[in-house]
């Protein structure tokens, strides 16, 4: 009989341990709870900067929550990571539980509805979907209806521009509020002084892109129809054209010759995700404060304020056999303040939690840009930001535009209309 | 006769594992010392091989759960792959082409400045010919990656080495790397500082077993230097000519690390740096086709064969 009284030191013992497991429910980051069986999930992911972030998550937040649940971090080069995962699903063994999903290297994997290999989110994020920003936090990862990747960070892209070289040329750089006026105000006065107004690329795609998006053109539409044979699309390509032709635009180079481009003032505005800004940090060191950013101008009044540009989501591929304990991990991530405002610490990227946009810290002003606040610039211009429709088939596609589009119309000065043409017909080819 | 039977049986039953490793072991011991090689040659080249030619009939639907036991969804296409390749496939053609061009500019070239190079290296006067040929060879043992890299440095337009070069002489730089005409010289030039080092020692090790006394000869029936290099080292170097010319084709069409490298993971302006093993790895790699690429890679192999073939034929004609 005595035996089944309670002690006051048994009772203590167990109000201790009451009162920290309610403590522990607690916390934002704890949903799975530490267990007794170990655990190991692991990751694959190829970015230097997001594996740093998770590995001091691991260590800050992740090891405190589930000290059960060891997370193996993989860092593989992005070009040999895609065939290295292809590999592993090909042999159905070796499979991460988890991968950053770059994406570019979305589609390939999700060609066949039933076949895909990653998990869908969509009933784990619940109603947890309405604290991201849809357009860079999901819709990248979403195919046919199923959201495969949660992306942490809000990329819309915005104008960046030397101010110093505005206000010596006596030119209102805030004054244009369409692309029109944009060449047509600022143009002759940059190339007068020996500068390109603007930076694009003919080696990529994605220029082109951003401005027939943000002109309310869509590479496919939902259901996977290919979009970009239209009267818009010629009208962008024809116009991005007589902008190079004329010298308005100018080719921005690759790589190192970017920057040196960029250093040496060969243009004076340029367009980028808010990553962007850090690689102009890391490779103009010398041009802080003299940069300003702005949004983008408009088309017409039916246009985008802006689109998100490139991303990194984190997936769960079918075969892991701990989905419970990965998608604990993907949330504290990017769905808790902790893990979300730790990768803006470490990555300097703004978040896709919303919850946190009015912290102070991410408002922070910054000298690169001569004090203005990039936080602001990018939550605001993250609400009018367009949505992106990913195909199975998009990195095919996107590599038919480029090498039978935007090459040769803007090296070579092929007929924009012939050439998007060629580009659908080599696309319908190979798909 | 039942005796005899009994007889035989009783001694196939004491016939011991030692007594037959005795009468077998000249016989076995080869194959136990082959077989880590074999074994690894059956799985590592004999069975993907053979997965690929099965493949190549083959269109990659999708991955099979591994729940299910792993795998790829297969839809069974008979010969289109081939079809589409050799009648269809435009980019197929043109990295053929781009193969074959980069063939002829690289061996071509490649081969009289080499044998040049070899004919420096084997001459008495020379100095320093240890240090000339650790030199020669140092392009090739150098990893594609950083050849890569400092070749994306010299033929970048605009800050490039090769054009600064190039406007010292008051001559205006050029797109090596985004002109489409200027992209096959660029990586021809590139292929000519990776192999021709390479082959000239080679061409050394030829010119090193042409017969002093055959040369000696014909100097004293009245033969000139050059008469003596056209008709008696030539003809010694012919099977350097052919392994130059064999593994430069084959090299050739097998490109795939510079120009990867010198196009940031493409293929050049208007697939003008594209070769076939490139495009094999686009298919499969990054578009998922593993049928299609499997078929490029056989019917590329096809491609190799017949023209190493007709080269040897061409050069045994040249013997006779």
């Amino acid at each position: 009989m005595s035996e089944n009284k309670l002690s006051r030191r048994d009772f203590l013992k167990a109000a201790s341990t009451a009162l920290a497991a309610s403590g522990f429910a607690a916390l934002p980051v704890g949903v799975v709870r530490a267990q007794d069986e170990e655990i190991s999930i692991d990751l694959w992911g190829f970015a230097n900067n997001r594996d740093e972030w998770m590995q001091n998550l691991v260590d800050e937040i992740w090891s405190e929550v589930h000290p059960n649940v060891s997370v193996e971090l993989s860092l593989t080069p992005y070009s040999d990571l895609w065939p290295k995962l292809q590999a592993a699903f090909v042999a159905g063994a070796g499979i991460p539980d988890m991968v950053d999903i770059e994406i570019s290297a979305m589609g390939q994997f999700v060609r066949e509805a039933g076949s895909e290999p990653y998990a869908p989110l969509n009933d784990l994020l619940g109603d947890q979907l309405d604290d991201l920003s849809i357009p860079s936090a999901t819709k990248p990862w979403t195919v046919r209806g199923n959201i495969y990747g949660i992306g942490n960070e809000v990329n819309p892209v915005l104008l960046y521009y030397r101010h110093d070289i505005f206000d010596e040329l006596g030119l209102d750089i805030d004054a244009p509020g369409t692309w029109d006026e944009f060449v047509n105000m600022l143009g002759d006065g940059a190339m007068g002084a020996g500068h390109g107004l603007f930076a694009i690329s003919t080696q990529w795609w994605g220029d082109f892109y951003i401005q027939f998006h943000q002109a309310g053109g869509e590479f496919f539409d939902a259901d996977g129809n290919v979009q970009l044979m239209s009267d818009l699309a010629v009208e962008i390509l024809t116009w991005q054209q007589e902008q190079m032709n004329s010298g308005v635009y100018v080719d921005r180079g690759s790589g190192d010759a970017h920057y040196a481009l960029m250093n040496e003032e060969a243009f004076i505005t340029v367009w980028g995700a808010p990553w962007y800004q850090g690689f102009m940090k890391q490779n103009a060191p010398d041009l802080e404060g003299k940069w300003k950013m702005r949004y983008l101008p408009l088309w017409d009044e039916n246009s985008y304020a802006t689109v998100p540009r490139g991303g990194t989501g984190m997936g769960i591929t079918t075969a892991s056999e701990n989905k419970e304990e990965s998608w604990e991990f993907i949330r504290i991530c990017n769905l808790t303040a902790e893990g979300s405002l730790l990768a803006f610490r470490r990555m300097n990227l703004f978040p896709s939690y919303i919850p946190v946009w009015d912290r102070e810290e991410l408002l922070r002003t910054d000298d690169y840009f001569s004090g203005q606040k990039p936080g602001e610039f990018i939550a605001e211009a993250a609400a009018g930001m367009a949505e992106v429709n990913v195909d199975p088939y998009w990195t095919l596609f996107t590599d038919s535009v480029l090498r039978l589009a935007v090459q040769p119309v803007m090296l070579d000065g092929a007929d924009p209309r012939t050439a998007l043409e060629e580009a659908i017909d080599d696309f319908e080819f190979n798909k | 006769m039942s005796a005899s039977i009994l007889t035989t049986r009783e001694k196939a039953q004491h016939l011991s594992v030692s007594d037959w490793w005795s009468r077998n072991q000249r016989k076995v011991i080869p194959y136990i010392f082959l077989a880590p090689f074999l074994i690894s040659f059956l799985v590592f080249t004999v069975y993907p091989a053979g997965a690929a030619f099965f493949l190549s009939f083959q269109r990659v639907r999708g991955f099979i759960s591994p729940a299910e036991g792993g795998g790829v969804v297969l839809e069974y296409k008979g010969l289109d792959n081939y079809e589409r390749l050799l009648t269809k496939d435009k980019r197929f053609r043109t990295a053929i082409i781009n193969g074959a061009e980069f063939a002829i500019g690289t061996v071509l070239i490649q081969m009289p400045i080499a044998l040049g190079m070899a004919l420096l290296m084997n001459a008495p006067h020379i100095r320093f010919k240890v240090l000339a040929r650790l030199a020669f060879f140092a392009p090739y043992i150098t990893s594609a990656i950083v050849v890569g890299w400092i070749f994306t440095l010299i033929f970048q337009d605009r800050y490039g080495l090769l054009n600064a070069a190039l406007s010292m002489f008051g001559i205006e730089g050029v797109g090596w790397l985004t002109n489409k005409a200027f992209v096959m010289p660029a990586l021809i030039i590139l292929g000519l500082w990776t192999w021709c080092g390479y082959n000239s020692l080679f061409f050394l090790a030829g010119l090193q077993n042409v017969p002093d006394d055959l040369k000696e000869a014909a100097r004293i029936d009245g033969a000139s230097t050059v008469r003596v290099f056209w008709h008696i080292t030539i003809p010694f170097l012919r099977p350097v000519f052919v392994f130059v010319v064999i593994t430069g084709l084959i090299g050739s069409f097998s490109l795939f690390s510079q120009p990867y490298l010198l196009f940031d993971s493409g293929a050049g302006p208007g697939d003008s740096g594209l070769f076939p093993v490139m495009y094999l790895f686009f298919m499969g790699f990054e578009n998922f086709r593993m049928g299609y690429a499997s078929a490029i890679g056989y019917l590329l192999t096809a491609i190799i064969l017949l023209i190493t073939g007709l080269q040897l034929l061409l050069f045994r004609l040249w013997r006779v």
